[in-house]
């Protein structure tokens, strides 16, 4: 188990209300989960509480038990969490140092804080780089990046900390269309390494054709968790605030139903789903 | 997302990018020391003229010039004006330029303090334009101090032009508003307002991710600290460091002997 959350409610110092609120889960490891759930509905908190960010950074009342590998975030110093649970933030600027000159170097920053030997810092820049297809720009200055290639930046960086679990908060909120491809197309490709993938997503379309499973918030709490084609064909949907993939919904509306095959995400499984073939489509 | 700003550092492979960080800070802090103790036109000329020298050999005086400079001249003529006025210690007889009265003494003091400026700000920037930021850090950390006040000095300079790409953004988002920010010194002090809050917001709201984002890299770890980049030094850098302490009690004694 690379993530449980039980009984977890989370109020920030200085808020009335708690921003989690009796939360359970359970995350396998090296399973891909997407978080959805609308503005305020608790999936950045929730971050913060599987990273540790918060209660350790970002201070509260924490209730019920947070557990990395099975030790509580509490027991563990934010220095032994960052190696168990990277954390790749909205904006990649501002997760950028500032005081590194190429890629490499960059990728380099979090290891060199964290007294690692100098050849293996090499050695785990250059397979972080790769994996992420950003090889061949590590000798570029970092504000020269695409949007794309410097949130595949970011999460390199945190990647060549070599955790078991990475959390990435709307990596591609800030991102064009090509950005967005990039850096879903570099997660989706980690998948098989036995790293645990969390990623809080408003596109809802990338998020269901990549993840094992969803987990849907509203405020505050845990409403929903299974795979996505579950919990999108659930008729609570609109309930919890969120939209289906455009296709899915469409597709529900032009009557679809359950013998037609799973519910589509895709243009192929949509025209199965509504008994057209391809050749109907002019 | 933020737009793209570049770093103070300019990368070279000149002489003053080769010496080691900590001379080049020692060197700074010499400068700024003589440029307190020395007190006429000609020790000050020439030590302005050395500061600029170096950031000429370091190939960084067109950066020097667009970072700093042009701002400082904005400063020293202001300087020149007021001091030039009304600056009169000695009642001493004024001499014309153009409409303005202006007073020997107060020229005097403001080319002295031009001067210094120059040498001390030169001297800083020449550390700045010519020293990788890590280097910098790594250098701070070698003498003595917590990896954390390195970093927190360097990030704050090298976040200089990101403000200022911020607060060119909030100018350009209040101006599709309708906000005037050209015209009279009046208008201009209006257009400031709208400009003020946004920014400090918003680079409130930065820092918070910022501080995030470097817990979650382990900035905060409290082991030490390795370095992919090495420092390298001259033989003749020991020396030269004596030789820019040194010179410091000679200049203090030939200020007090009134031969400077």
């Amino acid at each position: 188990m690379a993530l449980e959350l039980e009984h977890t409610t989370f109020t920030y110092a200085g808020a009335t209300q708690p921003a989690i609120t009796d939360v359970s889960l359970r995350l396998e490891a090296g399973q891909f989960y997407g978080i959805i759930g609308s503005t305020g509905a608790g999936k950045s908190s929730l971050c913060n509480l599987l990273t540790g960010i918060a209660p350790h950074f970002l201070k509260g009342e924490l209730g019920g038990e947070v557990r990395i590998e099975g030790v509580s975030t509490t027991q563990l110093s934010m220095e032994e969490l960052v190696t168990r649970v990277g954390y790749v933030f909205q904006n990649p600027f501002d997760q950028l140092s500032h005081v590194t000159y190429s890629v490499e170097e960059e990728v380099a920053f979090g290891l060199q804080n964290l007294g690692i030997e100098v050849g293996e810092i090499r050695t785990r820049a250059e397979w972080a780089l790769k994996v992420l297809g950003i090889a061949d720009l590590r000798d570029r200055f970092p504000l020269d990046l695409s949007g794309g290639e410097l949130q595949r930046l970011a999460v390199a960086s945190i990647l060549a900390m070599k955790p078991s679990v990475l959390v990435l908060d709307e990596p591609t909120s800030q991102l064009d269309p090509q950005g967005t491809r990039e850096v879903f197309e570099a997660v989706a490709a980690m998948r098989g390494s036995g790293l645990t993938v969390v990623m809080v997503e408003h596109k809802i379309e990338l998020l269901a054709t990549h993840v094992d499973e969803l987990l849907v918030m509203q405020r505050g709490r845990l409403v929903a968790q299974g795979s996505p084609r579950q919990v999108l064909s659930d008729p609570s949907v609109q309930d919890w605030e969120i939209e289906r993939p455009q296709l899915a919904e469409l597709a529900l509306r032009l009557g679809r139903t359950e013998a037609a095959g799973p519910l589509p995400f895709g243009v192929e499984e949509f025209l199965v789903a509504v008994n057209l073939g391809p050749k109907d489509v002019h | 997302m933020a737009g793209p700003t570049r770093l103070l550092f300019q990368p070279g492979g000149s002489l003053i990018h080769r010496v080691h960080p900590a001379t080049k800070l020692l060197y700074a802090v010499a400068m700024t020391a003589y440029g307190i103790v020395l007190d006429q036109v000609l020790p000050l000329l020439a030590l302005a003229g050395l500061s600029v020298l170096v950031i000429a050999v370091g190939g960084v005086f067109r950066a020097f010039v667009r970072t700093t400079f042009r701002y400082l001249v904005v400063l020293f003529v202001f300087l020149f004006i007021i001091r030039g006025l009304f600056y009169d210690p000695g009642g001493a007889e004024t001499f014309s330029v153009g409409p303005l009265d202006l007073k020997p003494a107060g020229v005097v003091f403001a080319v002295e303090m031009s001067l210094r400026i120059t040498a001390m700000v030169g001297a800083f920037l020449a550390v700045i334009l010519t020293t990788h930021p890590a280097d910098l850090v790594q250098a701070i950390e070698q003498l003595g101090a917590s990896p954390r006040v390195g970093y927190i000095v360097l990030a704050t300079l090298q976040l200089t032009p990101e403000m200022v790409d911020r607060a060119r953004r909030i100018m350009d988002a209040q101006r599709s508003r309708g906000l005037r920010t050209e015209g009279s010194l009046l208008i201009r002090t209006r257009g400031l307002f709208p400009l003020v809050a946004p920014l400090f917001y918003g680079s409130l709201m930065s820092v918070e991710a910022k501080a995030m984002a470097l817990t979650a890299r382990g900035f905060f770890s409290q082991r030490k600290k390795t370095h992919i980049r090495s420092l390298g030094m001259f033989a003749w850098e020991p020396g030269f460091r004596i030789a820019l302490v040194a010179l410091l009690p000679i200049l203090i004694g030939f200020r007090v002997a009134g031969w400077l």
